[in-house]
């Protein structure tokens, strides 16, 4: 386990370095950081002088690893447009993100599993065949049409709810404000979160459904009939538990997709989130930015990775953990 | 060479006569869903290739575009002026027009990313099958970290990226190739990974230890040998990313990294619509969306057709 553990997180080192390194090269291409500084006015000698002092003609090398180090310490760059540390403006938004996402995740976990198993358990019913009908036709929705047709019904047409932004928020711990604890916060947060839940809804009912289909032509589950155990414990105790392993790790890397998604459903719902400030800072080509934003999608992206397959290490004791030699 | 040419096409109509026989076709007749997907989809390239004979109006053409037509809603509609059949966009274009341009310029982009991704992934999936060993595993690991980003951020931050240095302007007139590099070039593992699974299952057989016994080069092994025999699973996951690729294509659009307004792609179209829908002008939107969502979705089902019919041992759900 502990070889596992630490031939894992070597893995994730390195990735994290590619993106360092990706990140680097992007700033040192996207613009000039001196014009940034001091505009138009400064001469000639001086610009050299001050590109000389910024260490901008050292070798890439050298600039690199002076990027790497302020980048551990938490410093990526301050950014051009709010004038702030880029990592800062990046972390405040995270919560709205986060937030979104779980409640996507949530609605995914309650909606999905019931489904799917009782599509598995009953094929044949009309329920079963509808579920499967709107979930072929969910998988070619793309998830940006989805949100704009809900807008258009449920807040234009019918005026029910509202259509941008996050509403009333609280105050918790630190940066963290949250729109989870009240009324309007949570209205608000109801059409972005069914629409990010969308586009995964009808792959994980899919899967929960033809999982389960297979484990219950499973030899252990007759047995379990025969023994005359109840359905319900059958079904949830014994089924459930060996299907939920597939749906585990294609979890875990659906939840980097839904965070490419969140910047779709952010930027239809004008969701201030990072996704939304990612392209405004595209826009405004905000390098500091753009790179801190890299740097922290990327990072969830590989704990992400790597928890995801720890739990299925811990979870699936037939996974051999240490190569597969 | 000339002369293997000339006996594979006279050996052409014995072909079309095994294809007319074969289980696929079979299977293709009795499947009604299958038949009305097909002929939606046929219908659709023919409309998207004849494009410019069907269209009633030039999209691209601005002299043939006046402001005062913008927002015109669809025939069915009360204050429409039956002039254009869907209604017009917000600058006044044909929507129908537009709509038949954009799903050409939807289709190419989806078409060839997966041209790209396939030859990307086949080559890479045939070394690192056929081979093995450090070859295989460097190439897989590079296939899974890739994998485990999604596509569609890395789609979306490289074409951000490069959005951002070359400038929105020069970045419109090469839109339409940078959307096929990289979204050919960010899906190629998904085709490395089946190749490579279907190689590993073929290269123990009789057949390629004959083929190697015989003396035959490893390049004629891999593609005239062992290539051919994966071919159905490259089928089927080739419909299944040509949705992808559409639907990718649409979302690019949509946050303003693909196609132009000026030359819109279906989700361009519907991004510029998004912003008159609070007026109601629903239909800029509402439409290409139909369309777009047929369109993937008869490709979806034809995959799911395809899938069932060539590999039997499958249970259908």
């Amino acid at each position: 386990m502990i070889a596992f553990l630490i031939k894992r997180l070597f893995q994730a080192a390195i990735v994290m370095f590619v993106i360092s390194l990706l990140s680097f090269s992007i700033q040192d291409n996207l613009g000039d950081p001196l014009r940034e500084l001091v505009g138009q006015s400064v001469s000639e000698a001086d610009r050299l002088a001050l590109r000389e002092e910024l260490g901008l003609n050292d070798s890439f090398l050298t600039q690199y690893l002076r990027f790497a180090g302020k980048a551990i310490q938490g410093d990526l760059g301050t950014s051009y447009f709010f004038k702030e540390p880029a990592l800062e403006v990046i972390l405040k938004k995270l919560p709205a993100t986060l937030e979104l996402v779980f409640a996507a995740t949530l609605l995914i976990i309650v909606i999905s599993i019931p489904v799917g198993v009782f599509s598995a358990i009953k094929p044949a019913s009309i329920f079963s065949k509808a579920v499967m009908g709107i979930s072929l036709i969910g998988i070619s929705v793309p998830v940006f049409l989805t949100a704009i047709m809900s807008i258009y019904i449920f807040s234009v047409e019918l005026g029910w709810l509202p259509s941008f932004g996050r509403g009333v928020t609280e105050h918790v711990i630190g940066s963290w404000e949250t729109g989870l604890f009240n009324l309007d916060g949570l209205l608000h947060l109801l059409l972005p979160s069914i629409s990010l839940a969308s586009i995964m809804l009808p792959l994980f009912i899919r899967l929960i459904r033809a999982e389960m289909m297979e484990v219950l032509q499973s030899d252990y589950i007759k047995f379990a009939w025969a023994k005359g155990l109840s359905p319900t414990r059958i079904w949830f105790m014994h089924a459930l538990k060996n299907t939920l392993l597939p749906v585990i790790t294609v979890g875990g890397v659906q939840i980097g997709t839904m965070v490419a998604y969140t910047i779709l459903t952010e930027t239809v719902f004008q969701w201030p989130g990072m996704g939304f400030l990612f392209l405004e800072a595209v826009n405004r080509v905000d390098t500091p930015l753009i790179v801190a934003y890299l740097i922290v999608v990327g990072a969830i992206f590989v704990i992400t990775n790597t928890i995801v397959d720890l739990i299925y290490g811990l979870v699936n004791p037939t996974v051999k953990l240490v190569g597969e030699k | 060479m000339s002369q293997n040419t000339i006996a594979t096409l006279l050996k052409m109509p014995n072909l079309w006569q095994r294809l007319k026989r074969s289980h696929l076709i079979h299977s293709f007749k009795k499947d009604k869903v299958a038949i009305a997907s097909f002929t939606i989809l046929m219908l659709f390239v023919g409309a998207a290739i004849l494009a410019p004979l069907l269209a009633p109006f030039d999209p691209y053409d601005p002299s043939t575009i006046d402001i005062m037509d913008s927002e015109l809603p669809p025939v069915w509609q009360e204050e429409s002026e039956g002039k254009f059949l869907l209604g017009t966009d917000a600058q006044g274009r044909d929507l129908l027009s537009t709509m038949l341009y954009g799903m050409r310029t939807s289709l190419l982009i989806g078409i060839c990313a997966v041209l790209l991704q396939c030859f990307l992934g086949v080559v890479v999936g045939l070394c690192a099958g056929y081979f093995g060993g450090r070859i295989d595993s460097f190439l897989m690991r590079i296939a899974d970290i890739q994998l485990s980003f999604s596509t569609l951020m890395v789609a979306i931050v490289v074409l951000a990226v490069f959005q951002a240095s070359f400038g929105a302007e020069l970045y419109s007139k090469l839109a339409l190739i940078m959307l096929i590099l990289v979204i050919g070039i960010a899906e190629w593992p998904q085709y490395a990974r089946t190749i490579r699974a279907s190689v590993l299952a073929e290269k123990h057989k009789e057949y390629v230890d004959a083929a190697r016994v015989m003396g035959f080069r490893n390049s004629r092994i891999m593609l005239h040998h062992i290539l051919p025999n994966t071919l159905s699973p490259l089928l089927v996951i080739s419909t299944v990313q040509i949705a992808n690729a559409i639907i990718s294509e649409a979302s690019l659009s949509f946050l303003g990294l693909g196609m132009p307004v000026s030359q819109p792609s279906l989700g361009s179209l519907i991004a510029s619509g998004f912003e008159y829908i609070f007026s109601g002008s629903w239909w800029i939107s509402a439409i290409p969306g139909i369309v777009l969502v047929v369109l993937v979705m008869v490709i979806n089902l034809l995959g799911d057709w395809l899938r069932d019919a060539l590999n039997p041992k499958l249970y259908k759900d």
